[in-house]
């Protein structure tokens, strides 16, 4: 039996990478509220995102959401009653009759158990493949890891580089409206670190 | 009277243009609209110890205040005809409470693609600590 430490992290992870994981669906709709919430945090005026008439008369043709937005439009509910949590995981089990259940959740096990529990984002890139807005319904993503480093020496302690890509669909018409890549460091605090 | 909005066409923007520059002050309440907004609740963007004892030098704007930044600095010097097409970014210091943020961004090309006409930025935050504490990489499809 192998001493699971003594095999690098890398290692470990690489019957996990490059495998789907399932679709994810938000709660709720797109909706012009959550998009105005968006709008507060960097104080972005644009009128696409706040005035349907004026919208209209742009290329897109009606209120889109910033599509900078997608990451946050995505993000996990805060609370929700077990009545529309079970519609919804109803609605999600029904998009991933054929699917597996990725190698995310098993990356991030083993991250765990090597003690790199606290996560920062160390990079970011997305491409914006089509606009989106009220009128789409709910989004729905995917991700797989891509990418795993070693264990390396970092600022704050000792850690692991995860790269991972999503792709999100509108519910509406199943279309690509963007793809991310994001670079998480997982790692395990310096002693004594402030 | 009823605000205009003036859009920025493919054909006037030349490479080495300046979009201009900004300065957005950090604080409690920034930290407050930004996990509201972006509906972030991990930690260490709202929790001060937990932000402490995790080696920060105190609760930071997360991930998706950037990206909601970014693409605001675009489309302020672009227009509402603009759409952001590519945004990649990185984070090298973190932006705290008292901090306040200092924008740059330039022009790096103009060219056609894929039936597209697209800008390619590059955009600096620096703060009163140093500069390029976050720098992005944004691709604009303008109209012609």
């Amino acid at each position: 039996m192998t001493d699971p430490e003594a095999v690098p992290f890398d290692r470990l992870c690489e019957p996990y990478l490059h495998r789907w994981g399932p679709y994810r669906l938000t709660r709720d709709p797109i909706s012009a509220t959550a998009i105005r919430r968006f709008c507060e945090v960097a104080e972005d005026g644009n009128p696409v995102y706040w005035d349907e008439a004026y919208a209209r008369t742009t290329r897109f043709g009606r209120l889109i959401a910033p599509p900078q937005s997608l990451f946050a439009m995505t993000f996990g509910a805060w609370w929700t009653p077990d009545h529309v949590r079970e519609r919804l995981e109803a609605d999600t089990a029904a998009l991933n009759e054929d699917g597996g259940d990725g190698g995310q959740a098993a990356i991030f096990a083993l991250c765990d158990r090597f003690g790199f529990v606290v996560n920062t984002v160390a990079g970011q890139e997305a491409e914006y493949l089509a606009p989106f807005g009220p009128g789409d319904g709910r989004l729905k993503m995917r991700s797989m890891v891509t990418a795993v480093t070693g264990e390396k020496q970092v600022r704050v302690g000792t850690g692991v580089f995860v790269t991972s890509v999503t792709e999100y669909r509108t519910e509406a018409s199943d279309v690509p409206v963007g793809r991310s890549t994001l670079v998480l460091l997982r790692y395990r605090p310096r002693e004594g670190a402030e | 009277m009823i605000t205009r909005f003036v859009t920025r066409r493919w054909d006037d923007v030349r490479e080495g243009d300046s979009i201009g520059s900004i300065t957005f002050p950090v604080t409690l309440r920034t930290l407050m609209v930004d996990v509201a907004g972006t509906r972030d609740l991990y930690p260490i963007h709202h929790d001060r110890d937990f932000a402490k004892a995790s080696g920060a030098r105190d609760i930071f704007v997360n991930t998706m205040f950037y990206e909601a930044l970014f693409g605001r600095l675009a489309t302020d010097w672009a227009g509402p005809e603009a759409f952001l097409r590519r945004l990649r970014f990185t984070m090298k210091s973190p932006n705290c409470p008292g901090d306040t943020i200092t924008s740059r961004g330039h022009v790096l090309r103009t060219y056609e693609a894929g039936g597209q006409r697209l800008v390619d930025l590059e955009i600096h935050l620096d703060n009163q600590l140093g500069a390029d504490a976050t720098i992005a990489n944004l691709t604009l499809e303008l109209p012609g």
